[in-house]
């Protein structure tokens, strides 16, 4: 089994076998015949005009496939949905990558993608929220918004010939700090409507990038523009900046508290059990987990031994069993 | 009694000498391990040890009287002494049932060898029965395995065995180019490194790397994958290919390649076929599939076939000896006939998981 290398008990592995063997028969009914590998032909029943998408060619007449994944046909389009593969860039996904280096102009950003993606410094908005030309002081004070191996997150704005754009042109997109980020396969992401998600009880900020790149983080309140800047205003009118106090109140914004943290990583090793295990990554999914184990009484590390996994399957395959049945 | 070791090495020949005084043996080679020994036994000088002065004595004494000579021979070839006999009885044996790993043996025994026909070491690779020494029959292959996933970090992983032989592959990419001169606006550069693990040949290897067979095979393995994958797909790219044998008997090509196309289709890289390679042999006169360690050393003609099942095309073709054509057509075809039916297996696999990771993932 890809990924799970952790020691199993027998009654374990009998509970996990057959947790998972339930899970295939489960969706083996829904789709059958639909993957396909390398170089097998995908029948077509002799139609006319049939669109050949990603993953497929043509061979003496045939339609085969290129690589292995799910055969999806929509109307008279029918191409290969890859399982296992590098993330492919579409307009408008969320991201979250890690900054590999600062150019002129721009920073180099990793996506997990065939190719680095590029965050010019005119896509995105300045700290100050300024609409303004980026200047060469802009230019030579750009280590100072992003440096190497920061973790950004931002918009696909585009496939432009020398690269993949992104932009970053709200307050909720830019620099994530004090989290961890995850990187999971990306075909365990599907592209929903939101993808920023605010867990209120936990007091985080959960990311799902489209990439496979998982950032769970400390809630950080959005900070609207204009209010900012009148506050901004209002104090430098007021009273002069005391260094000392400065420096106090960044002590407080950089602390974040046990309980926050604790919450980080339990999320965090949600989504680590959920992704070994090969099941779909979502917020909803997500919950259930930290649910399911804070009311076992587990501790955070207790998360990735193996009883924990053999119940998160074995809770999986009731639920899936369920909502097939209201269906 | 304390022995010193020189006085033991001494007694044993002794032993070993008046034993062989009365076999009344013809000619014979003695191999020692001990060089004092031998220097002792062989010099032309005047005995000056006088702890062994007796045994000396009369060993070199059944020396003198006999066509005897004696040799040094390297301790990590012990093994070969015992073998030794057989060879001096040469009227009475035709097949010689040991391991020749011609390239482990020291110059001496290398020429000791030659010094006889090559028939008398002419080995028996099918018996009359018609079984293979590993006990299979001409065309059977080694049982193969093929496991997808063997690595948590790489983009894909495979591990592939045919028989003894297994073989570790990883894929990384399709990535940014690390080196920007390299880089194609066209198409994806493909790269291989091939090595093998220290531990994987009989003895343990002093320099695995960066050998010219070893840069031979990575070139051997980048074009057969280079020609099956749809590079154009994924231009201004890299693809990394890294192959390493964890255990040599044979027919490391193949299980390279196959092991390499199952990481590549895990990988998720779009590929016209799959790759699917095996090798073939000629030996006593029989056609062979799937050759292990002992029958390639046998320095027969050795055929490695890369073949697209699919297409019905050949990707890959080697040949380290020379044949007549039509035993190097039956040859090709039998090697044809095991890349197939890896093919079948590969595609059995790469289904299943498939299958398995479309399961898991739900909707």
């Amino acid at each position: 089994m890809r990924g799970l290398q952790i020691p199993l008990n027998q009654t374990q592995k009998v509970r996990l076998q057959r947790a998972l063997e339930k899970l295939e028969s489960l969706s083996s009914k829904a789709n059958s015949n639909a993957s396909v590998t390398v170089a097998d032909s995908i029948p077509v029943n002799y139609e006319d005009g049939i669109l050949k998408g990603h993953g497929t060619s043509e061979f003496n007449g045939e339609i085969t496939a290129t690589i292995c994944g799910i055969v999806e046909r929509v109307n008279k389009l029918v191409y290969v949905r890859t399982l296992r593969a590098r993330y492919k860039p579409e307009v408008g996904d969320i991201i979250v990558g890690r900054v590999i280096e600062v150019a002129p102009k721009r920073w180099r950003l990793d996506i997990n993608s065939s190719q680095d993606a590029v965050l010019m410094l005119s896509s995105m908005n300045l700290p100050d929220g300024i609409q303004r030309r980026r200047t060469a002081v802009d230019e030579l004070n750009m280590r100072s918004i992003f440096e190497e191996n920061d973790v950004v997150c931002a918009e696909i704005r585009g496939l432009q010939h020398d690269g993949l754009q992104l932009q970053a042109r709200s307050q909720k997109y830019g620099k994530l700090e004090r989290g961890q980020l995850l990187t999971i396969s990306p075909y365990l992401v599907k592209k929903r409507k939101q993808h920023f998600h605010h867990l209120d009880q936990y007091g985080i900020d959960l990311i799902i990038g489209r990439n496979g790149f998982i950032w769970v983080g400390e809630h950080i309140e959005a900070r609207d523009d204009m209010v900012e800047e009148q506050v901004h205003k209002s104090e430098q009118h007021t009273t002069k900046f005391d260094i000392t106090s400065a420096s106090l109140e960044e002590q407080e914004r950089t602390y974040t508290s046990l309980e926050t943290r604790q919450n980080i990583c339990r999320i965090a090793n949600a989504v680590r059990v959920l992704s070994t295990l090969g099941f779909i990554i979502s917020v909803e999914k997500i919950l259930d987990t930290v649910s399911l184990s804070s009311s076992l009484n587990l501790g955070i590390h207790e998360m990735l031994g193996s009883e924990f996994y053999v119940l998160v399957a074995e809770k999986e395959a009731v639920q899936r069993s369920l909502t097939k049945e209201k269906r | 009694m304390k022995t010193e070791p020189h006085m033991a090495e001494m007694k044993a020949v002794e032993w070993a000498s008046a034993i062989v005084g009365d076999l009344k043996l013809g000619k014979v080679v003695w191999l020692c391990d001990s060089m004092n020994t031998v220097n002792t036994v062989t010099s032309k000088e005047e005995l000056c040890v006088w702890d062994t002065f007796l045994e000396a004595t009369i060993i070199r004494g059944r020396f003198e009287a006999n066509p005897w000579t004696m040799q040094w021979i390297n301790r990590d070839q012990n093994y070969l002494v015992d073998a030794f006999p057989k060879f001096t009885l040469k009227n009475n044996f035709t097949f010689l049932k040991f391991d020749v790993r011609r390239d482990v043996i020291s110059p001496c025994v290398k020429n000791f060898l030659q010094s006889f026909k090559p028939s008398f070491i002419e080995m028996e690779y099918v018996s009359p029965e018609g079984l293979r020494l590993d006990g299979r029959r001409p065309m059977e292959m080694r049982q193969i395995r093929g496991e997808i996933g063997a690595l948590a970090k790489a983009d894909g992983s495979a591990v592939f065995e045919m028989g003894n032989t297994k073989v570790i592959a990883a894929v990384y990419g399709p990535r940014e180019v690390q080196n920007r001169s390299q880089q194609m606006n066209e198409q994806a550069l493909v790269r291989c490194e091939y090595s093998m693990a220290n531990f994987s040949t009989g003895d343990r290897m002093r320099k695995p790397k960066g050998d010219r067979r070893s840069t031979e095979i990575s070139l051997v393995i980048r074009q057969a994958m280079e020609a099956c994958i749809l590079t154009h797909l994924m231009p201004r790219s890299q693809i990394d290919i890294f192959v390493q044998v964890l255990q040599a008997d044979g027919g490391i090509r193949s299980a390279c390649i196959n092991a390499a196309t199952l990481a590549l289709a895990d990988a998720g890289i779009p590929m016209r076929d799959l790759v699917t390679s095996c090798s073939a042999g000629y030996l006593n006169s029989t056609a062979l599939l799937d050759l292990n360690y002992v029958e390639d050393s046998a320095g027969g003609p050795d055929v490695t076939v890369g073949y697209l099942p699919k297409l019905d095309k050949v990707t890959l073709l080697q040949m380290d000896a020379k044949l007549p054509l039509d035993i190097f057509e039956n040859v090709m075809q039998l090697a044809t006939e095991g890349c197939k039916a890896v093919a079948n297996y590969i595609r059995e696999i790469l289904l299943e998981n498939t299958k398995q990771l479309e399961s898991r993932r739900g909707v």
